[in-house]
């Protein structure tokens, strides 16, 4: 019987040993997987970059012989992997996002902290903003509401990348202009946010209601 | 033997109904059972068909089986990221926890309690309840979808064949036939709305957010086994050889209750052509200690390709390799391969009451390692 316990024994280790999520998730045929094929979603799903990356410039090719419902479809699908490339389609992400725009003192320049203070890939993330607005410009209305609030994210990351571009913080760039909405990325920010009202929170959809007037003095269209 | 003439009307009858199926072929839930001990050993295997827990696996084996009566069986099964989730809401971590969250697929399967049957003189019956419950949360910007599916069925089957004289050899043949009714649910939700149904769970509990499907289903597997001086079996299953499902939609609960209109959806299951071989050396290794060693190897889901041409699966996704041997007859070891992830587990035989349990991946994508998923199986049986 000793033998026996023996055998079990070592058994229950080696179980307890490769009871791990990542052996039994480790795909041994990884090498070989063609991804030439692949539909978007399955790129989002292997949270690699570099494969959502060659997906999403096939994509990119196709919308742009694609028109109408068709190339919207493609470019929103590759604003999807754009999201995924950036690192802003990670769900903890919105938990960190209250956290750090509550630290700061309310200043544009916290408004754009969530995009600089986290390992955020800006150039993807600016990418998810031309990607939608090519979505609507291939079929107007076709953008949903959640996606438009991905598009202020995006334009977001083109103010940030313009700042650093011209060797300053985005607060310092803004202040450059006589109206930070006279920046097209900032004014294209807005635009995105004001046509996610629906999706945003009540707070924060009622101001911008109530500065309607003036929005629309600065060229922002409400839907 | 066979004619001639059978073979080929046996060949031409196939073809027929891959024809049929092909622009009817639906994405559904099959009607089977899984279990935990072909998950810790690769998968379905079509050659291995010793009891009644393989009784989905080839309908050409209920001749190999003595005598089996279950009179119970509850089997539980888990997908996901349990434990990293787990680990993480114990540290505390709860943006680690959420963050499992996305791109994933967190599911819970029951069979039982209603799970009941026999394989007894080449016939086999048995009758099962599955609740399976799946929620897959592509990304932030796609749909999550919330799946809810209840199915009631039975199963009946028989098989026969011919010990071909002097090869010490035999050839059998089985059909299973199936009878089940299905209710199911799919719900598609934003992730902003799941998020926000964690304070107000009735934005996906609302009558009017929750489609319904009723209907049913019938069903025929097919078999064919040859077995080699009980050492070498190679079994070829068809499972869902024409299995068509008959569901009856409605858009709501509450056009369901106000008595509106279903909208009636007919489909085809897709046929699974898997092709197994079993070597069972008959040896005991460590004086006895070791025993009942079976090695066994399967190509699933053939025609993948033809069947299913937008979704096909890469060709390494279809191999399912296992291995098992008991200690001192009582504890099964089990390991294997399938669709490129590792299988493992063990199972405890005490006559009456036997305990299964497995640990596994399983593979989402069509491609190998785009989509993994880890589950945890584990069932109790009572039998004799």
């Amino acid at each position: 019987m000793k033998s026996f316990f023996r055998v079990c024994l070592i058994i229950l280790l080696s179980i307890l040993y490769f009871s791990c999520e990542a052996f039994f998730t480790s795909n041994w045929f990884q090498g070989a997987a063609d991804i030439s094929n692949i539909t978007a979603e399955e790129a989002l799903n292997s949270g690699d970059p570099e494969i959502m990356q060659q997906v999403f410039d096939q994509l990119v090719i196709e919308a742009a012989d694609a028109t109408g419902t068709e190339a919207s479809e493609l470019y929103l699908q590759a604003a999807d992997l754009a999201l995924g490339i950036s690192g802003l389609s990670d769900p903890a992400i919105l938990f960190e996002a209250p956290e750090l725009l509550s630290g700061g003192d309310g200043s544009v320049g916290d408004m754009f902290a969530i995009l600089t203070e986290t390992n955020l890939d800006l150039d993807a993330l600016e990418d998810v903003g031309v990607m939608i607005a090519n979505a609507e410009g291939s079929d107007p209305g076709s953008v949903p509401g959640d996606m438009w609030l991905f598009a202020a994210a995006g334009n977001g990351a083109a103010v940030v990348n313009d700042a650093a571009d011209a060797g300053k913080n985005v607060t310092e760039f803004l202040d450059g202009y006589a109206d930070p909405l006279d920046n097209t990325d900032a004014k294209a920010a807005v635009q995105s946010l004001v046509y996610a009202l629906d999706v945003l929170p009540d707070d924060l959809a009622s101001e911008i209601l109530d500065n309607q007037a003036d929005l629309i003095g600065k060229g922002i269209i409400f839907p | 033997m066979i004619d001639k003439s059978s073979f080929r009307l046996f060949i031409v009858f196939h073809l027929f109904l891959i024809f049929i199926s092909i622009p009817l072929v639906a994405q559904n839930s099959k009607f089977s059972i899984s279990n935990a001990r072909n998950s810790a050993i690769g998968g379905p295997h079509a050659a291995l068909t010793d009891q009644f827990s393989t009784i989905f696996n080839n309908a050409a084996g209920y001749r190999d089986v003595k005598s089996d009566f279950t009179v119970s069986e509850m089997t539980f099964k888990i997908t996901g990221p349990v434990s990293t989730m787990v680990l993480a809401a114990q540290g505390g971590d709860i943006q680690e926890m959420l963050g499992q969250l996305g791109s994933t697929s967190i599911g819970l399967e029951l069979i039982g309690p209603i799970s009941i049957g026999r394989i007894n003189n080449n016939f086999a019956w048995g009758v099962y309840s599955i609740i399976d419950t799946d929620v897959f949360i592509p990304s932030l910007t796609q749909d999550a979808e919330v799946k809810g599916r209840f199915d009631l069925g039975g199963v009946f089957g028989y098989s026969f064949g011919i010990d071909l004289i002097g090869t010490e050899s035999k050839l059998d043949f089985g059909f299973l036939t199936k009878l089940f009714f299905r209710s199911e649910t799919v719900v598609t939700k934003s992730f902003t709305d799941i998020m926000a149904a964690i304070s107000d769970i009735s934005i996906l509990l609302s009558p009017d957010a929750i489609p319904l499907s009723f209907g049913f289903g019938i069903g025929l597997d097919l078999g064919m086994k040859y077995v080699w001086k009980d050492t070498l079996s190679v079994g070829l299953a068809v499972r869902d050889i024409y299995t068509p499902l008959f569901m009856f939609n409605y858009d709501s609960l509450t056009t369901l209750i106000g008595g509106g209109s279903p909208l009636f959806v007919y489909s085809t299951l897709s046929p699974d052509y898997s092709l197994g071989i079993m070597y069972t050396p008959g040896v005991t290794l460590l004086n006895g200690l070791l025993g009942n060693i079976r090695i066994m190897l399967d190509y699933n889901d053939i025609f993948d390709f033809a069947l299913n041409p937008e979704t096909r699966r890469h060709i390494l996704l279809h191999f399912g390799l296992g291995v098992e041997f008991t200690v001192f007859d009582i504890l099964a070891i089990r390991m294997g391969l399938y669709e490129g992830l590792p299988t493992a587990g063990l199972g405890l035989d005490l006559h009456i009451f036997k305990f299964n349990f497995a640990m596994f991946g399983s593979e989402l994508s069509t491609q190998p390692g785009l989509m993994s998923v880890y589950n945890l199986m584990a069932s109790i049986e009572f039998s004799y």
